[in-house]
């Protein structure tokens, strides 16, 4: 996640933000992100919708990945399923993915103090 | 009684959520040159009002503190009926008649990034200086009225968007050859 403040960072210059009780807040700006955030494990720091519009012929498969240490951006392929589109006869033209996601955070032990 | 951005952004009828979604909209504008998302913004009286508020913040009143309270609102609306300059740039020949891309005309509120852009028509997509591949450039200029303009947002450059019936009376203010 790209700590941007929709405010005042220009073409996405990092932010320095805090997270004040629940509010994460711009140091620069003073603009407060609409959702709560706090530093718990597995807390939700955003979410939305990817939409993938994949050709007709393009095969495609669901690659289940474990990411198995964030620091090294490392990921094991767990296991690969082929998605099998039902198209009843007709002649395809394309196929859209629609996929809700939503982004984690897991801390690490060591305690960075206040980050300033 | 004076009172901050985030104060004024909420007296126009709008939070962060709204900010946010403007911020997407002109990042897809700049990153991608899509106006679909921009174009909701013109629609919205709400937006149109804060990209007026952004210019009076940023070209007139030039403040730059957005937390504290620094901003007459009554002098805000006076100033709807201030005349403004806006710029833009391009190589070739400067002619007001010809059809836009898009229904709106996209400019500048500095006369430094409209020479750039006219010396680098390229700049916007690449962000780098590129050879011009013409030999002649200008830069125009356009009086309208601050309750004119049709959206403003300083993200990459100090861009306004005008309409093309306020670009019909731009005036050529340099025009010269490489």
């Amino acid at each position: 996640m790209i700590p941007l403040c929709p405010e005042c960072s220009k073409f996405g210059d990092p932010a320095k933000l805090t997270i004040n009780g629940k509010k994460l807040t711009c140091d620069v700006c003073g603009f407060n992100y609409p959702e709560e955030f706090e530093e718990i494990e597995g807390m939700v720091l955003s979410r939305g919708t990817i939409e993938l519009t994949p050709k007709a012929d393009t095969t495609m498969y669901l690659k289940i990945i474990k990411n198995k240490n964030a620091k090294e951006a490392s990921f094991a392929l767990v296991e690969t399923l082929p998605l099998e589109p039902f198209t009843n006869g007709k002649k395809v033209k394309e196929y859209l993915i629609r996929a809700n996601y939503e982004i984690r955070v897991f801390y690490e032990d060591k305690f960075l103090g206040s980050g300033k | 009684m004076k009172i901050s951005f985030w104060e004024a952004v909420n007296r126009i009828g709008l939070d962060e959520r709204d900010i946010i979604t403007e911020y997407k909209a002109w990042f897809l504008w700049h990153s991608k040159t899509r106006h679909e998302k921009v174009l909701e913004l013109l629609t919205d009286d709400r937006f149109v009002m804060l990209g007026k508020f952004r210019f009076y913040f940023d070209s007139i009143l030039k403040a730059k503190d957005k937390k504290n309270p620094v901003i007459e609102w009554d002098d805000f609306v006076a100033s709807l009926n201030n005349e403004i300059i806006a710029y833009r740039g391009g190589a070739g020949i400067f002619d007001p008649g010809i059809k836009e891309r898009f229904p709106f005309v996209a400019t500048t509120a500095s006369f430094d990034i409209a020479l750039m852009f006219a010396k680098y028509p390229d700049a916007k997509a690449v962000h780098l200086p590129a050879g011009p591949e013409r030999k002649t450039y200008w830069v125009v200029e356009t009086k309208l009225l601050l309750k004119d303009i049709l959206g403003y947002r300083n993200l990459a450059d100090e861009e306004i968007w005008i309409s093309e019936n306020h670009y019909k009376t731009a005036k050529v203010k340099v025009q010269c050859k490489e």
